[in-house]
């Protein structure tokens, strides 16, 4: 029999020596529950908790449940665990609101120690001038709760609307983005918006503040530390988080209060899009391109310049795809339902299938990145010499390759926060005419006068191929924007551009622009 | 530690889910050291040369000997942080590049050569030595320097051994650590890395379970890199054995490693981390020369699975112990909850020194309290210690 610890923790937290019930316990009217579990170490450890009352604290991004955690019935039985490493219950953080909603409903007393720990509130301020359909999509999610992701085409305004959702509620936020540049961008925004001082976390920064902004890889290491302090989170282009690890960041977070931004939300009824719906809420505003093109956002042009490989480039290119379509035919002969994606693992597997695969890559690399591309970029950076010009590469190899051909600035992962602010400063003042990037200018980026895309080749899809063309959509009096999008002809990389069309049709991106 | 894509394991026992790193050893050391050969030849180069050819002819190296090309490119990989770069330029790249990029936009139309002449002009240089300090400082483009002292062949294949247990652990969901000594070291790391940790005791020494809590809701391995950056405080106990919960490749697999295994002792375990005042306190104690000593390591004691280490225990010559706790910034909640888990752990009578400078709040404070200014008075404490006995006896 393994020896007896009675553990009879009470509301404070207090652990006691004897194993009789205290006298004024077995004075009170109010009935007791008492629960024996066993311990790691093999001891036996009962716990007393009053009937009928729940505390709900968090304990290092999870909630702490002490108390009639029996009483909250077998419905929450699957979101409730008892931790015997710390004699308490637990419960993943974002169920907060639903667990509250829950135990009142079951008629349980609640103390609500996690309300106690949000920062000071701030004063409600005055939100920022909303156009129309702003005003709907803040309408929209506060209706239905302040739980949910507002969908809208970038450019259009998403941080404003989401800058008013926070003026609205006056509580205590901390809003995640995708990459350092957005952190800089939303502590301005914020800023600007508030005058508190913004908290950050991310870059080389680390501080809480009521208004706080994090990285999601800050918000994924630390938000089990800091993911009480707020009453409200906002997550911009929040469809990262319809699936991968940094979605825990989410777990570890109580704010009742979750909104999401996103220009390209996961498609509905898929697993991206109810693990969205269970982290932040259910996408409760939805507008696409071309419901605002020419109206809210500039006017869209789409161009197709496809380009040809050299006879040299032609040949270098067919002697390295062949070993991988060879292999890929083979494979299809076999399952025919079988994707890009599992036949490249397929290949990986089998003796030789490196080379293989490394010869591939070599061979998009190159249709990704020719010649022809090259003298085509010089060809319109000519042309729109007076135009202010973003272009986009699939590698950041091609990127500096072209800056050192053309001369202009580049951005990726590798150049610090100080000259990326300055090249972003000279494009403003319109000391550089054009910025060169692969990925890091792909989201959120806040580039108003950028009015021309150059999109050499892409590495991500359609998702990623909306958000490049709407770095040039924010709107401006009279403004034009023009799409090149570069193809090169008989390759993987028309393959690419072809499939990305063909999602861009059916999500009417295109619709209402002139190709 | 190395990244997913160089993890090797071997199957311990087929079916059951047991795995071993797969370790590099003596034999070994002949081909990491053709390794070492190649990774010296690009002294003076740059990384991104370094960067093209260095696999394949690790490769080479790899098929040459009959082992796995991911073991040769794990040892790579180890060898390459330990060779520094530098600039190739006087010039100051990022500076450059901005006055570059501004006189190329300036002209219209575009000229590559006249556009660099003007911004050599404006920054006292070539337009040749602009044209190789414009992207000077990206990784790749930095010349190779000579480490401060080439690694053997030997430590080289200890070096992998602990990336390789490193890298498996950063997928790991939970650990069990079996320790002879040094468990206070071992836990204080584990808990300032926000793991949880569990005690209980066995014939081969403390058995202590490390996860975080989110793991007691979902399989995660955000306390990954946590139990990855513990793991060489453990290696540097003597005795050791471990295991752990790692996911590979979506599986689950039961890695286990102990102190037999040929791993690099990178760690030296750290010095208690005690404050200047429990060193001067230790100090004072041994110069009174009483009859009582001051035991810096003082044992561990167990509330069923939590581990409570006292700050000191007092021993009298005549066997009497005594736990004493040097308290600096408390909140009421914490030294309640501290001192009354060491009181219920042990039935040993307990002295409280609590800095009053630091003190941020008052209230009662269970057991005998010292009050001290910056130092802890010895005598004082020796006979508080003292009267504690008498009254005892």
């Amino acid at each position: 029999m393994c020896p007896l610890r009675v553990d009879h923790r009470d509301h404070s937290g207090r652990p006691g020596r004897s194993a009789a019930l205290p006298v004024e316990r077995q004075r009170s009217a109010q009935p007791w529950r008492v629960e024996v579990r066993i311990d790691p170490a093999g001891m036996a450890v009962a716990s007393w908790s009053r009937m009928g009352q729940l505390r709900v604290s968090f304990d290092r991004g999870t909630l702490r449940l002490d108390g009639d955690v029996g009483a909250l019935g077998a419905a929450a039985d699957d979101a409730i665990r008892f931790d015997a490493r710390a004699g308490f219950h637990r419960a993943s953080s974002h169920l907060y609101t639903a667990l509250l909603e829950h135990a009142r409903e079951r008629g349980l007393e609640v103390d609500d120690r996690v309300r106690a720990a949000w920062c000071v509130a701030r004063a409600p301020s005055a939100p920022p001038e909303l156009r129309p359909y702003q005003e709907q999509a803040l309408a929209a999610f506060e209706r239905l709760g302040r739980r949910g992701v507002i969908a809208l085409p970038t450019g259009s305004g998403k941080t404003r609307t989401a800058c008013a959702a926070l003026a609205r509620s006056g509580q205590s936020a901390v809003v995640l983005v995708p990459t350092r540049v957005l952190l800089d961008q939303w502590i301005s925004v914020l800023r600007a918006q508030f005058g508190d001082p913004i908290g950050a976390f991310g870059d080389g920064m680390r501080s809480v503040s009521r208004l706080t902004v994090m990285t999601f890889e800050s918000a994924y290491r630390c938000l089990d530390r800091f993911g009480d302090r707020f009453a409200m989170v906002v997550v911009d282009e929040a469809h990262h988080f319809a699936g991968g690890a940094r979605a825990e960041a989410l777990e570890m977070c109580p704010a009742p209060m979750r909104l999401g931004l996103s220009a390209t939300p996961p498609v509905p009824g898929s697993a991206g899009a109810e693990r969205l719906r269970e982290l932040i809420g259910p996408v409760v505003f939805q507008l696409e391109i071309a419901d605002l093109a020419g109206r809210d956002l500039a006017a869209l042009e789409l161009v197709r310049l496809p380009v040809a490989l050299t006879p040299a480039e032609r040949a270098a290119y067919d002697d390295d795809i062949a070993p991988f379509t060879s292999w890929r035919r083979e494979l299809r002969r076999a399952n025919p339902d079988a994707d890009w994606l599992s036949c490249v693992q397929a290949i990986a597997r089998v003796p030789g299938g490196a080379e293989v695969l490394a010869r591939m890559h070599r061979a998009r690399d190159l249709a990704a990145f020719p010649t022809a591309k090259r003298a085509c970029v010089r060809a319109l950076l000519a042309r729109h010499r007076s135009d202010r010009a973003l272009l986009f590469t699939a590698a950041a190899a091609h990127a500096y390759a072209l800056a050192e051909q053309e001369l202009i600035p580049v951005i990726t992962a590798e150049v610090a926060r100080r000259e990326r602010d300055a090249i972003l400063a000279a494009f403003r003042e319109r000391r550089v005419r054009a910025i060169c990037s692969a990925r890091v200018l792909n989201e959120g980026l806040d580039v108003p006068d950028a009015n021309v895309a150059i999109i050499i080749a892409g590495a991500l899809g359609a998702r990623e191929h909306v958000q490049r063309i709407g770095r040039i959509l924010r709107p401006g009096e009279g403004k034009r924007a023009i799409a090149y999008e570069l193809v090169t002809l008989d390759t993987i990389d028309e393959l690419r551009v072809r499939a990305r069309r063909r999602s861009l049709v059916a999500s009417r991106v295109t619709a209402g622009c002139r190709a | 530690m190395l990244p997913a894509a160089l993890l090797l394991v071997a199957a311990r026992e087929p079916g059951t889910g047991r795995v071993a790193p797969r370790y590099l050893g003596q034999r070994d050391e002949v081909w990491v050291r053709s390794v070492l050969d190649v990774f010296d030849g690009y002294v003076g180069r740059t990384v991104g040369e370094r960067n093209a050819e260095l696999p394949e002819r690790v490769r080479a190296i790899a098929r040459v000997h009959g082992i796995s090309a991911r073991a040769a490119d794990g040892v790579a990989h180890v060898l390459a942080r330990n060779f520094k770069t530098e600039l190739e330029t006087p010039l100051v790249p990022a500076r450059v590049r901005a006055v570059v990029f501004e006189e190329a936009s300036r002209e219209d139309p575009f000229d590559r050569e006249a556009s660099l002449a003007r911004a050599a002009a404006r920054l006292s240089a070539s337009p040749e030595e602009l044209s190789r300090a414009l992207f000077a400082d990206r990784a790749t483009r930095r010349r190779i320097s000579a480490p401060a002292a080439s690694p053997s062949a030997a430590t080289a294949v200890e070096l992998y051994n602990l990336a390789l247990v490193q890298g498996l652990l950063q997928r790991s969901e939970r650990v069990r650590v079996e320790l002879r000594e040094h468990v206070r070291a071992v836990v204080r790391f584990a808990k300032l890395s926000g793991l949880l940790c569990t005690c209980a005791f066995g014939e081969r020494g403390t058995r202590l379970e490390l996860s975080g809590p989110l793991s007691i809701l979902r399989h995660t391995t955000k306390y990954g890199f946590a139990l990855a950056s513990f793991f060489p405080a453990v290696v540097a106990t003597p005795g050791f054995r471990m295991q752990a919960l790692c996911v590979l490749g979506g599986e689950p697999v039961h890695l286990e490693i102990d102190a037999s295994d040929r791993i690099a002792r990178t760690h030296r375990l750290p010095r208690e981390a005690d404050s200047a005042v429990e060193r001067a306190l230790a100090r004072d104690v041994r110069r009174l020369g009483t009859e009582w000593s001051l035991l810096r390591e003082a044992h561990m004691l167990t509330l069923g699975a939590r581990a409570v280490f006292p700050d000191f225990s007092l021993r009298h010559a005549g066997g009497f112990t005594i736990l004493v706790e040097v308290v600096g910034f408390y909140t009421p909640e914490y030294l309640r909850s501290k001192l009354e888990a060491l009181q219920a752990a042990s039935n040993e009578p307990l002295i409280v020194c609590i800095d009053e400078a630091l003190a941020c709040a008052d209230g009662e404070v269970p057991g005998a309290v010292l009050r001290f200014r910056r130092r802890i008075d010895a005598t004082e404490l020796i006979q508080m210690a003292e009267g504690l006995r008498k009254g005892r006896g």
